[in-house]
C-alpha cells in the first residue's frame, strides 16, 4: 500500500459558505470520530503569521543540527498543551475540519509516545517529512482520508 | 511581524521555541535590538540555549530542507542578550 501524502480528494467547501468558530470545529471534529486529547490546542491562524501555501496547520517546527535530543516540553505553550495554528480556510468545510484536525491529532499522539522520554531530532525529521512514505505524517493523511470517506458515507 | 508573534506566544498559539525560531531568522545582525529587545526574558533564555547548541560543523538535517538560522544570526543575538544581562 502506498501512503499518503495529502488529502486524497478536494475537501468540499460548506454549502452555505459559512465559516465555523473554533468552539464548532471541535465539535465537528469530535461528532466525526477525532478524539481530542487535553493536551491538544487549535486556534486561527493570526493574521500576517506565515505559513506554507501547501500547509494547511502547524505547530513547532524544530531546526536542530544533527544529534540534537528534542525534549517533549519544547512542543508545549506556556499553558503545557500543544497549540496547532489552522489557516483560516479549513473553517469553511467541515471535511477539511475533520481531515486537518484528525491529521494532526493522530500524528501528535505518535509523537508524544515517542517523545515523551525525549528523542532525537532525527526521528523527528523522519516521522514528519512530507516524503518519507509509511511514516507518522503518511499514516495520518491515511487516518485524515479515511474520515474523510466516511463523511462521504463511501467507507 | 514582532507584535504578531508576542501577541500570539503571549495567548498560547505558538511556543516558546517557535517564537524564539522566527526570531533568529529576523534577525539583523547589525542591528539585533529591533527583534531582540521586545521579547520577554524567557523568550531570551530560549535564544541562549539555542545558541549554546548552534554548531554549524555538525551536519544539518537531511530529510528536509529545513532553513537553519545563520551562524551571524545566532552570534549576534548571543551576544546583545548577553551584553544586557552582564552588570
Amino acid at each position: 500500500m502506498i501512503a499518503a501524502q495529502g488529502p486524497s480528494s478536494n475537501w468540499r467547501p460548506n454549502p452555505d459558505g459559512r465559516k465555523r468558530t473554533m468552539r464548532e470545529a471541535y465539535d465537528i471534529a469530535r461528532q466525526h470520530g477525532v478524539e481530542i486529547p487535553d493536551y491538544v490546542e487549535f486556534h486561527v491562524l493570526p493574521k500576517g503569521y506565515p505559513m506554507a501555501v501547501n500547509q494547511f496547520a502547524k505547530t513547532t517546527e524544530f531546526r536542530e543540527f544533527d544529534g540534537t535530543v528534542i525534549q517533549w516540553d519544547k512542543f508545549l505553550n506556556q499553558r503545557g498543551k500543544v497549540p496547532f495554528l489552522v489557516k483560516p480556510d479549513v473553517m469553511t468545510s467541515d471535511e477539511a475540519i475533520v481531515a486537518v484536525f484528525g491529521h494532526e491529532v493522530f500524528e501528535i499522539e505518535c509523537l508524544r509516545r515517542r517523545f515523551d522520554s525525549n528523542a532525537p531530532i532525527e526521528a523527528w525529521e523522519a516521522e514528519t517529512c512530507p516524503n518519507n512514505e509509511g511514516n507518522t505524517h503518511s499514516q495520518a493523511w491515511d487516518y485524515a482520508n479515511s474520515l474523510v470517506a466516511r463523511m462521504r458515507g463511501v467507507a | 511581524m514582532m507584535a504578531t508573534l508576542i501577541k500570539a506566544y503571549k495567548a498560547g498559539k505558538i511556543t516558546r521555541y517557535q517564537i524564539m525560531m522566527e526570531c533568529l531568522h529576523m534577525i539583523d545582525p547589525q542591528h539585533p535590538e529591533l527583534v531582540l529587545e521586545p521579547l520577554p526574558p524567557e523568550v531570551h533564555d530560549e535564544i541562549l540555549d539555542y545558541a549554546s547548541r548552534y554548531d554549524p560543523k555538525k551536519p544539518a538535517p537531511k530529510e528536509r530542507l529545513v532553513l537553519m538560522p545563520a551562524a551571524d544570526q545566532v552570534d549576534a543575538a548571543r551576544s546583545w542578550i548577553t551584553k544586557l544581562r552582564s552588570p
